[in-house]
């Protein structure tokens, strides 16, 4: 069987949208892990097993970008024919900017003040805001509105970084 | 990946970190991020009445690399009128911190925030009476 789809959506039988259902994921990740492990070409010539650990890596890298929302909207606006890493300072409206600005200025305090609570608070509506903007990123994915879906992208790029950095943040005062 | 000494040198100590206040008729202010990297940069001139900037602030949540970028030109634009500042390239700054090609962003980031910052403060002088509020 060979593994040339047209994308990541087909090749897991997944619908391309980016509603997707973590189960199902699982499932068809688990059964092409199995159909395609490196193991089973061990004793076939050189080709073929070369074939069978490209074949696992092109699964690993479609089950990671399909599972992290994300990445999911960023494939997606690839198969849109959409750049989502290119970007113009013109697309970055400045109230987000300005609004992720004074976040990194609160993260900052709540570090120097070694304050938990502070971080796990602010987690908590970080993670609600990134919710809400990845509802709207697949409300104008699906209405086609491709242009508003990438500014969306660009937005969850920000918040995702925030959120690793109040991981790394809370990470560092555990460990005194 | 190792950072170049200059690069180094203005993460340890950078310039010109801080605020200024934005309310005043003579600064300009350029917000820019990158969204690749999650990058947030805010850069500051204030501007006396012949055009020339008399100080430059920034704060950069970022990597060194975007750190050292906004801190040299904060250095660099001290002194210069704003035609003049407007005129850096973010080539110059690569090149004077030695920045490798993946960090050429970082640069170019600084030279979109400059470039914002000149606008707000011309914006702000062509419509003194209005945005005043």
């Amino acid at each position: 069987m060979s593994l040339q789809k047209a994308n990541y959506f087909e090749l897991f039988s997944l619908p391309v949208s980016f509603q997707l259902e973590n189960a199902q994921l699982e499932a068809a990740y688990k059964k092409l892990q199995s159909e395609f492990h490196p193991d089973k070409a061990v004793n076939a010539d050189d080709r073929t097993r070369l074939q069978a650990l490209q074949q696992t890596s092109m699964v690993n890298d479609a089950y990671v970008t399909l599972k992290s929302p994300l990445k999911r909207a960023a494939y997606l606006l690839k198969i849109a024919g959409i750049d989502a890493e290119e970007h113009n300072q013109l697309h970055l409206d400045e109230g987000f900017l300005l609004q992720q600005m004074e976040m990194r200025e609160t993260l900052e305090s709540l570090i120097d003040d070694e304050d938990l609570e502070g971080l796990d608070a602010m987690k908590d509506s970080i993670n609600k805001e990134k919710t809400s903007i990845l509802a709207h990123f697949e409300t104008q994915f699906t209405a086609g509105e491709f242009v508003g879906a990438k500014s969306t992208y660009n937005q969850l790029q920000f918040v995702y970084k925030l959120l690793d950095e109040i991981d790394k943040a809370e990470e560092k005062l555990l460990d005194y | 990946m190792a950072y170049s000494d200059k690069v180094l040198d203005h993460y340890e100590n950078p310039r010109n970190v801080g605020r200024l206040d934005d309310k005043d008729q003579d600064v300009g202010t350029g917000m820019v991020g990158a969204p690749a990297c999650g990058d947030v940069m805010r850069l500051q001139i204030k501007v006396n009445k012949e055009g020339v900037i008399e100080d430059a602030k920034f704060k950069t949540y970022g990597c060194g690399s975007a750190i050292a970028s906004s801190s040299l030109l904060t250095e660099w634009v001290k002194g210069r009128t704003i035609d003049d500042a407007a005129k850096i390239r973010n080539t110059e700054i690569a090149q004077e911190l030695g920045l490798p090609p993946v960090k050429i962003h970082c640069s170019v980031l600084a030279e979109d925030a400059i470039k914002a910052a000149i606008s707000d403060v011309k914006k702000k002088r062509g419509e003194s009476t209005e945005t005043a509020q």
